[in-house]
């Protein structure tokens, strides 16, 4: 039997008895902030949600030991004050679920199955379900983030997570050993590090520093997409600031917003020093871009020329291709012209017969002066054992069609720390 | 001795000129400053001048390396050749005349922007390469050119620094040099390229690179070497284009990262491939002045060559179409065409080549093709087509070395 514990404590801070409220929160706020301090960000960013978890009536507290403190302490505070006052704007935003689990007689597949039962968190183990015989693993996770008892399982049986289309795949054999950073719903990890000198005789050699980054989230609280990563700080053993200058305003065309759905975001840094053996601190944060607000219209049995209203939007069917599992949407309002409407963020939700959950995707929307149009693409997930299913390449008619035009967004800044990084 | 001191001398004794410039050579084979520079113009100077350099003091290994150089370019027949020498004086000229003389050489003209034509400078050179003396004159003119082998175009503002190393015809210019380090968490991984813009003079028609190359000598200034573990070279599989796109860019790769406290490379030197054909048929086709050629057949050896029409749509532009018919289906299909195969000669001797529209072979041995005539925006006509039906290829090794690259 592969043996392989994988323990994830959270270290939460020590919680006392208090007689009232006000004293509890201090103590807790108090014995946060000697977490703050300790220099490891699992513990530190612990301490920081710990912090949030105080609430609104511990803000004016918060707020007064991040004017007391300097440097990184006074960001964690401010983060942590930012995500109490960020929570009225996001009523949606689902609360992160900790689960604890312990096995010694469960393979890959079946952990990653009791975990999804346990936070129903969408899994289609699918791919995994080809390998023929697969060891049981000895697994524990105390207290853990889904996405902490995820990423556990999956190095446990050796199982590499990546997302497509806002969902999760599960590719087997395949885990790497990356860094890697979680803060509530949302991981963090670092690929490739490439340092790059490029002489042309034209000008002085240049040099470039860039690491590879990428996102995992769940996805129900996955963002509508994300803006360019900040790095606040970034050292490396020789002492040298890595943190590169901030960039020069590019003049921008018709207000386009700066943010991209990029999948793959790059840090840029300055280039280590040539002795350089690591990097001792990289920390800074990205900027999700969440749904505050929206307006949905559902579909039942949906077919061709349908339409149903989404507050003053009114959204209709211009296309089925099942057989492509593609749909196109038009989208028209008298309170908005299509290109105020084109603007906005569409998030759709597909719902087949026999299937119990699609990924969808909504491309970018293209108008005209009478309309939004919108490609809303699906594939159907077996996130459920069990269920009867049309045959293979049969088209599977769609139960529900849901779609949601979001009327207002909220930013929220997912830090990132990480440590000792090594270069050599 | 300068090759001019020695040629003054060698007349001034009544010896002929080759004699002189072998003799001088040889003496330049004696110092390494001078060693490939004079290794390569005796090479150039072909089959006479192995006569001459037989009765010299000369390493018989040198000799016989020289020798069998001079045979193997002999081989390639018209499609290689000496490069065009400038000899200078240091007389004052300007840049458009300077230039002028070099267009004539390359038997074409340079597209050229932004250049005081009218500056006057004097150089002092003996027996340098068209690359060299273009080069030269582009230093002093404070002018760049893109290496390439079809059109030059010159641009003034500052001299290129790239470093160049000179064979014959042949340029090779050191266009970028990239250090790369990624640390992928699974191992560290060091990659050192050197990109390379070989260009010929238009006297000489090779088929283009192969992207082989071997490098046999890379050293920083630390001392340390470049060089990679041996690897088998790279299979160079045929490409299934039936149109010929030779490369630009020859990329040097496998190659350490130089040290870190390195500030130049001291030495690259080594081979890279450029490719012949080993049989090579030309054929000619007048075309009508005005209107639509009308078809026209040649023969040459083992394949009957036909114009199918050369029709202009417009004053400044055309479309050649042409077929091939092969007795051997192996040639056939091994046969690419390149755009430097269809030559477009207009009144004044001038030169052109348009570029292939699209090619195919049918029934195993007819090869047929389209070609586009451009004039640069000029309203005329070509009065000749010239295609080059290449067969077959022979590969030469071309040598470079490149000294004191600085890497900042």
């Amino acid at each position: 039997m592969k043996s392989v514990i994988v323990a994830l404590l959270l270290v939460a801070p020590p919680f006392g008895p208090a007689q009232d409220k006000q004293d509890a929160a201090s103590e807790r706020l108090a014995a946060a902030a000697r977490e703050l301090e300790s220099g490891d960000p699992k513990r530190i960013y612990a301490a920081v949600q710990a912090v949030a978890q105080l609430g609104g009536a511990a803000l004016p507290q918060i707020e007064a030991r991040a004017r007391e403190s300097k440097g990184r302490i006074r960001d964690y505070f401010d983060l942590a004050a930012e995500e109490i006052r960020s929570a009225p704007y996001l009523p949606g935003y689902p609360a992160v679920k900790r689960v604890s689990m312990k096995s010694g007689d469960k393979n890959v597949v079946e952990l990653l199955a009791d975990l999804r039962s346990r936070t129903g968190v969408p899994l289609s183990l699918e791919n995994l379900l080809e390998e023929d015989k697969l060891p049981e693993i000895s697994f524990e996770a105390k207290d853990a983030t889904t996405l902490e008892a995820l990423d556990a399982v999956c190095h446990a049986g050796n199982v590499m997570v990546s997302m497509q289309n806002g969902q999760f795949m599960l590719y087997s054999g395949s885990y790497t050993e990356q860094p890697r950073f979680f803060y509530g719903h949302y991981l963090l990890r670092l690929g490739d590090f490439d340092l790059l000198k490029t002489v042309t005789f034209r000008k002085p050699a240049s040099q470039s520093f860039n690491i590879q980054m990428d996102f995992v989230w769940d996805p129900a609280a996955a963002p509508l997409r994300y803006k360019p990563i900040r790095v606040l700080e970034a050292a490396d053993d020789r002492g040298k600031n890595l943190v590169p200058p901030p960039p020069a305003p590019a003049p921008r065309k018709d207000d386009v917003p700066v943010e991209e759905e990029d999948h793959s975001p790059v840090l840029r840094l300055v280039p280590p020093s040539p002795a350089a053996t690591k990097i001792v601190l990289l920390r800074g944060f990205a900027t999700l871009v969440l749904p505050k607000s929206k307006l949905t219209a559902v579909l039942a049995a949906p077919k061709a020329e349908q339409s149903a209203a989404a507050g003053d939007v009114q959204v209709s069917i211009l296309g089925m291709d099942l057989e492509h599992h593609e749909l196109r949407i038009g989208l028209t309002s008298k309170k908005h012209k299509p290109e105020a409407l084109a603007a906005l963020d569409v998030l759709a939700q597909v719902a087949l017969k026999g299937w119990e959950s699609t990924a969808t995707y909504v491309d970018t929307p293209t108008w005209d002066e009478k309309m939004v149009e919108v490609r809303i693409r699906y594939e159907p997930m077996r996130v459920r054992d069990g269920i009867p299913r049309a045959p293979e390449g049969t088209p599977s008619p769609i139960e529900k069609l849901e779609v949601s035009v979001v009327t207002a967004t909220q930013d929220k800044r997912i830090p990132f720390e990480f440590r000792e990084l090594k270069l050599r | 001795m300068t090759i001019l001191a020695s040629i003054l001398f060698a007349l001034a004794q009544g010896d002929p000129s080759l004699d002189a410039r072998v003799s001088a050579y040889v003496l330049q084979l004696r110092d390494e400053a001078t060693r490939d520079r004079a290794r390569d113009r005796l090479v150039h100077l072909g089959r006479p001048a192995l006569a001459p350099l037989e009765k010299a003091e000369i390493d018989p290994a040198h000799l016989e390396s020289i020798r069998q150089e001079i045979v193997f370019n002999e081989s390639l027949g018209a499609c290689y050749g000496p490069p065009h020498l400038f000899t200078l004086d240091g007389s004052e000229e300007s840049l458009g005349v300077l230039l002028s003389r070099l267009e004539t050489a390359y038997g074409s003209p340079f597209q050229k922007s932004s250049l005081d034509l009218g500056a006057r400078f004097a150089l002092k050179i003996e027996d340098a390469t068209f690359w060299e003396t273009l080069d030269l004159v582009c230093n002093k003119g404070s002018a760049w050119y893109y290496p390439v082998n079809d059109s030059l175009a010159l641009s003034g503002g500052m001299a290129s620094l790239k470093p160049r190393s000179y064979y014959g015809p042949i340029i090779a210019v050191m266009d970028r040099v990239l250090q790369q380090r990624r640390v992928t968490f699974a191992a560290v991984e060091n990659d050192f390229s050197i990109r390379l813009i070989p260009a010929w003079e238009r006297s000489i028609t090779p088929l283009g690179t192969n992207g082989r190359f071997r490098v046999t000598a890379a050293l920083d200034d630390t001392g340390a070497s470049l060089l990679g573990p041996p690897k088998a070279p790279a299979s160079q599989g045929r490409s299934q284009s039936l149109i010929r796109t030779p490369r630009q860019m020859l990329e040097l790769t496998g190659l350490r990262p130089p040290s870190l406290q390195s500030k130049k490379l001291v030495r690259v030197e080594g081979t890279f491939e450029l490719e012949f054909p080993q049989r090579l048929d030309e054929v000619r086709f007048e075309i009508a002045p005005e209107g639509p050629t009308p078809g026209a057949v040649k023969t040459i050896d083992g394949a009957t060559v036909e114009l199918k029409g050369f029709t202009p749509p417009a004053p400044w532009n055309a479309t050649l179409s042409i077929s091939i018919r092969f007795q051997n289906p192996k040639e056939a299909s091994e046969f690419r065409i390149g755009a430097s195969d269809v030559e477009y000669l207009l009144p004044a001797d001038q030169k052109r080549i348009g570029w292939i529209g699209n090619a195919k072979l049918d029934e195993g041995t007819h090869f047929s093709f389209t070609a586009n005539w451009r004039s640069g925006g000029r309203q005329e006509m070509p009065r000749e087509i010239r295609l080059r039906i290449p067969r077959g290829v022979v590969v030469k090794q071309v040598p470079f070395c490149f000294r004191d690259v600085e890497l900042k």
